[in-house]
């Protein structure tokens, strides 16, 4: 081609090119100029506050946790977690041990004046953090906000519910009330524990704004709460419980646990929860770092839908709960942590008492599906949560497996969250994995929901349940109300509505030099005994 | 003036000449690059394992043994790439994930091309009301967050290897469209096109004869290129929880499960993103030298560029 | 001028409409009851219902995207079932961290990504163009969650370098923005690359030459303005993906922006959180076409935007 002798491109003069590489990268580095300029905006123009440091000279604790509380209104909480943090701002009346007996907390005694009258003698000296005292005014107005459906109209329907067996709250004076309940209630008292104390002017001006800057009489003053990111807590140096042993409580969510383990082991945090079985013997493995452990309460249940094959045939249930090898679930899936279910709740919730265990059978279990004469050529629907409960998407997969080799045929899924809740609330699904534990650590709690006709997803019917459930509630004698959970316990183990699985170990990562750390059954974590370095 | 048969004879046609010549010229192109050779091998490997699956796996890859859990890699346990968190062969699970994981990206990439095609010829060459349209619902669709709208997806639809299709394909169409439409507007101003038109022809056979030819290249180029994103993000809707069914073997899925184990166990989770990573890089080198070698102007840059070089 | 604007915004709220009818309808039509999975120990049937009126999902679909609307309009997008605070000012809360993410993976993407390409175009068919093109594959085959997990392993667990996660420092910033730039910068890289192989082959620049221009004016008046012209929709585009991909790097260094927040809401149907991250996304992806529309006309007088 004859122009490309005349054409300065073509002499392959590279200088050239550097030029105009020199000129767009100007243009580039302008782009980028704008660009941090937007950045820096976007950065000054909200600096999130650093966590508060130590007061007093002690250190403050800096906790990873895996759920986001959501709200810090007693009124309002619906996360589990989010009651042990609104422990430390907020208290409750009673609270209980480990093994579900009640304690005083800011009721310091209390006694029956008769079978439907409860007197509380209240704490004397306890201040909210804003100075208003706490006594039978703010027992009165928290109450009623629950129980009364005008005054606070958004409370949560369910926390109505547990306070279903009060009438109505009488202040004597400015340290006793009397409670009054509709009917002889055992469990008013455990479930007294999980509503923290409101300051009655507070909480009024702030209206449903409370929640945003909670104030309490808890071990803790709120400082700062950014959803999804942190919440910071100072140390009250007037609690009535004493001072706490740390300089301020700083919370940081960290939802994937991956992140969450990565921060305990670079140092940002001294402590994280739910740390997954796979996890500990690297843990424990680093000298750097502990671990402490304890069961919790919740159990997994691999729920069966009753009303319709296939299991609507007893002899399916017994199968499915005699195909499921659990042991190898708990020592090979979970490491070993955990427990194997032993009966319908776990032992810490009271009146536990053991039943005599399911063995895993494979081959009874294929014979008594075969006697439930299930047809083979429709697949039962089974459904599984990923990403709720420790390692759920592998027991699920596992327990697929063996239900397949005893002879089910199964159409498994494992949808999100959402979908899976309203699958389970509308029996989409014969075959469901749920995990259900008591907060209370009483069994009124652990049956209520899941095993009683109204509110069963298992569509699990027994009028005798029922009853006894009932009658555990309203029975005070407490030899009666042994043998009544102890009746229930077995109806239902032999009935079997569901596969009896195993429970959930509660797992806690901790540095090296933190004090303190002590698991609960409950879930609840306690910081104010605790300190670190 | 003749018509018909006649006339195709009467205007020079240069689109099918210049496309045929083009496309083998490309390909002597592409045969010679080390790159791009290395690529379609390995491609084709990945390929024969995924058609050849249920016999080149040595294990059941879906059926959990407890006992063998996370077992490091060893060749005298017979575990060449170890097992994962629920005792399964890694090594059978790749290659069973091949298939799973190519087939939704080829098909997907395929239903959305053809969607988009579609879409964009109809868009680029009746222009007018059919135009916006189309282009207005781009718009929405671009400024949906993909996330949000696989999310809806799948609950919608339900979990399932159709669905995760599905959303592909709905969000990726947008892209073949604004291509082909961008293409079809500067082809169309063309002498030969215009030729065509005073001639006769009728608007299936200027899209068919003369329009479509030009477009196989950038087709291709932007195929090649969705597929391997499609394959990344069906890793990322795994991480989301979005992914494909339980017990469906999919490299993203293993991925997924295995971010858990990076420091223990890493082999779960390495050796299928190893995979996905060399077969998306394969796929993507392969597209850069179609595009490469397609592009008549860069004909023209390298004769220039390159004097000693002759046709 | 002012008539293509004009024109512009107009589309802007015709699609912002479009988005808000079809994520409204989505949501109502998918399964899930938002009210049931804020309370999971158990609703009697009584309590959904008084639940469900007081949150207005009772009535028909029509009346309740009227009320949206009109409630819209004046700002206010209803409050977040889930956190019990208003839709928008939880959005705006958690807004400044995600454009802080945004703007400097956008950045690290233009001064990384755009040089890169330039070096790689320039030395055509040399090594130099090939290993950059391989890292600018590499990097658009990583699953950004992958590469979020690697980088915290190496850098904050092994090296100790930076942070692990979180949002408060400027160090606490490198890892997620370096995750979230990292498919975009690939990108950009074989895209500059790409656009600038086009301009040189162009005829106009041949022609400037020919004339006997100035290299300068040449490079400045022709090759320089046509070649921002693919970046710049590049970027616009960009900004899309970023904030796709924000969600997952949000998930994965918990940094508390509206793509985690869009997540969440979304698996627990609270309806107008995610109306609210929608809705805000549209609007900042509609703003940025138009402002890239704009970059077009000032760079090429030639392009009618009609």
């Amino acid at each position: 081609m004859s122009t490309r002798s005349r054409h300065p491109r073509t002499s392959g003069a590279p200088t050239r090119m550097t030029r105009r590489g020199f000129l767009s990268s100007v243009a580039a580095g302008a782009a980028a100029v704008g660009g941090g300029a937007l950045g820096a905006v976007a950065w000054l123009a909200h600096t999130p506050a650093r966590p508060a440091r130590g007061a007093g000279g002690l250190r403050s604790v800096v906790a990873g946790v895996d759920t986001d509380p959501l709200t810090l209104d007693t009124r309002l909480t619906t996360a589990t977690q989010a009651y042990a943090i609104v422990q430390h701002i907020c208290e409750p009346l009673t609270f209980r041990r480990t093994n579900g007996v009640v304690i005083p907390y800011l009721a310091e005694s209390w006694a029956r004046e008769g079978p439907l009258v409860l007197r509380l003698n209240l704490r004397k000296g306890v201040k909210f953090h804003n100075g208003e005292p706490f006594d039978a005014e703010s027992v009165k107005y928290t109450l009623d906000c629950v129980v009364t459906p005008d005054l606070f109209p958004k409370t949560i329907g369910q926390k109505r519910t547990w306070l279903k067996m009060i009438d109505r709250v009488e202040i004597l004076d400015a340290s006793t009330v009397r409670i009054h309940t509709k009917y002889p209630s055992r469990t008013v008292l455990s479930y007294l524990s999980v509503f923290g104390m409101l300051p009655p002017q507070a909480a009024r001006a702030a209206g449903e704004r409370f929640g945003l800057h909670p104030i309490g009489t808890g071990p803790y003053r709120f400082v700062e709460y950014v959803p999804g990111n942190h919440l910071v807590m100072e140390p009250n140096a007037a609690w009535w419980g004493g001072r706490p042993k740390n300089g301020g409580l700083t919370m940081r969510f960290l939802p994937e646990t991956a992140t969450r383990v990565a921060a305990l082991e670079a140092g940002e945090v001294s402590w994280i929860n739910n740390l997954a079985p796979d996890q500990v013997p690297r843990i424990k493995g680093n000298s750097r770092l502990r671990v402490n452990e304890t069961m919790s309460t919740r159990m997994i249940y691999l729920g069966m839908v009753m009303d319709r094959p296939p299991f609507n045939k007893p002899e399916a249930r017994q199968a499915v709960n005699l195909a499921i090898d659990k042991q190898a679930i708990v020592s090979r899936l979970m490491g070993g942590h955990g427990a194997v279910a032993s009966s319908v709740y776990s032992p810490a919730i009271l009146y536990y008492k053991a039943q005599p265990p399911y063995t895993f059978d494979k081959t009874r279990a294929q014979r008594l599906l075969a006697q439930a004469g299930i047809d083979r050529g429709t697949p039962v629907k089974y459904t599984y949560p990923t990403g709720r409960y420790l390692n759920d998407k592998q027991v699920g997969e596992a327990i697929g497996d063996m239900l397949t080799e005893a002879g089910l045929t199964l159409r498994a899924e494992s949808p999100e969250w959402g979908v899976l809740f309203d699958d389970m609330s509308k029996a989409y699904a014969e075959l469901f994995i749920i995990g259900y534990g008591a907060l209370t650590l009483d069994p009124d709690w652990a049956l209520n929901w899941l095993f009683t006709s109204e509110t069963s997803w298992m569509h699990f019917k027994n009028s005798r349940v029922d009853e006894l459930v009932r009658r555990g509630d309203t029975t005070t004698d407490p030899a009666q109300v042994r043998t009544t959970y102890e009746e229930a316990q077995q109806t239902i183990w032999r009935d079997a509505p569901v596969g009896f699985l195993y429970l959930q170990p509660e797992i806690h990562g901790t540095s090296a030099d933190f004090v303190g750390d002590q698991p609960r059954p409950d879930e609840y974590w306690l910081f104010w005994n605790t300190s670190v370095g | 003036m003749r018509t018909g048969a006649g006339a195709r004879a009467a205007v020079p046609d240069g689109s099918y000449v210049v496309a045929a010549t083009r496309g083998r010229r490309a390909l002597r192109r592409i045969a010679r690059q080390p790159g791009a050779l290395a690529s379609a091998a390995f491609l084709a490997l990945v390929a024969v394992c995924a058609i050849g699956a249920p016999w080149i796996a040595p294990y059941d890859a879906v059926r959990s043994r407890l006992m063998d859990r996370l077992q490091p890699p060893s060749v005298a346990a017979r575990h060449w790439l170890g097992t994962d968190q629920l005792g399964r062969d890694v090594f059978s699970r790749v290659v069973v994930g091949a298939r799973v994981s190519l087939t939704i990206g080829a098909v997907a990439v395929c239903g959305a091309g053809a969607l988009g095609t579609a879409l964009g010829l109809l868009s680029g060459y009746a222009r007018g009301i059919a135009d916006g349209v189309i282009m207005r619902i781009a718009d929405v669709q671009l400024a949906f967050p993909f996330v949000l709208l696989a999310l809806a997806i799948v609950a919608a639809l339900g979990p399932g290897l159709g669905n995760l299709i599905i959303v592909f394909v709905v969000t990726g169409w947008v892209v073949f469209a604004r291509v082909v439409r961008a293409q079809v507007l500067q082809v169309r101003e063309r002498e030969f096109v215009e030729a065509s038109r005073s001639l006769g022809a009728s608007p299936r056979r200027i899209l068919l004869r003369h329009i479509l030819p030009n477009l196989t290249g950038s087709l291709i180029v932007v195929a090649s290129f969705e597929l391997a994103k499609i394959i990344v993000w069906e890793a990322s809707l795994s991480f989301l929880g979005l992914g494909v069914p339980p017990r469906t073997v999919s490299w993203g899925a293993m991925l997924s499960d295995g971010r858990q184990y990076i420091d223990t166990a890493w082999w779960v989770a390495m050796f299928p993103g190893l995979t996905l990573v060399a077969v998306v890089l394969a796929i993507n080198t392969i597209g850069d030298e179609v595009r490469d070698a397609l592009d008549p102007r860069l004909e023209r840059l390298k004769l220039t560029l390159h004097p000693n070089r002759t046709r | 001028m002012g008539g293509v604007i004009a024109r512009r915004l107009l589309h802007g709220v015709v699609v912002l409409w479009g988005v808000s009818l079809v994520v409204f309808l989505v949501l109502r039509v998918v399964p899930g009851d938002p009210v049931l999975i804020m309370y999971p120990e158990g609703l009697s049937p009584a309590q959904l219902r008084k639940a469900h009126a007081a949150l207005g999902l009772d009535r028909p679909l029509i009346v309740q995207y009227g009320a949206f609307l009109s409630r819209a309009l004046h700002g206010d997008l209803g409050e977040s079932f889930r956190y019990q605070q208003p839709a928008v000012s939880l959005v705006m809360q958690r807004l400044p961290a995600t454009a802080q993410l945004a703007a400097v993976a956008m950045a690290i993407t233009v001064v990384a990504g755009v040089p890169l390409g330039f070096i790689a175009a320039a030395r055509r068919g040399g090594w130099l163009d090939r290993a950059v093109m391989l890292i600018a594959s590499f990097g658009q085959s990583l699953p950004t969650f992958w590469l979020g997990i690697m980088l915290i392993i190496v850098f904050a667990v092994a090296l100790r370098w930076l942070p692990t996660s979180g949002r408060g420092s400027m160090a606490q910033l490198v890892l997620p923005a370096v995750t979230l730039a990292g498919y975009s910068t690939a990108l950009t890289a074989r895209l500059t690359r790409a656009g600038m192989l086009e301009v040189f082959a162009e005829h106009y620049v041949r022609t400037a030459r020919a004339k006997g221009l100035r290299e300068f004016t040449v490079l400045v008046r022709h090759v320089l303005r046509n070649a921002l012209i693919p970046v710049v929709t590049l970027l616009g585009l960009q900004v899309g993906a970023l904030l796709g991909g924000a969600v997952i790097t949000e998930a994965v260094f918990a940094w508390p922006g509206i793509g985690l927040l869009a997540v969440n809401a979304v698996f627990t149907r609270d309806y107008n959180v995610v109306q609210a991250v929608v809705l805000l996304s549209t609007f900042v992806f509609i703003l940025v076409n138009l402002c890239v529309d704009l970059c077009y006309v000032a760079l090429d007088p030639r392009i009618r935007l009609g």
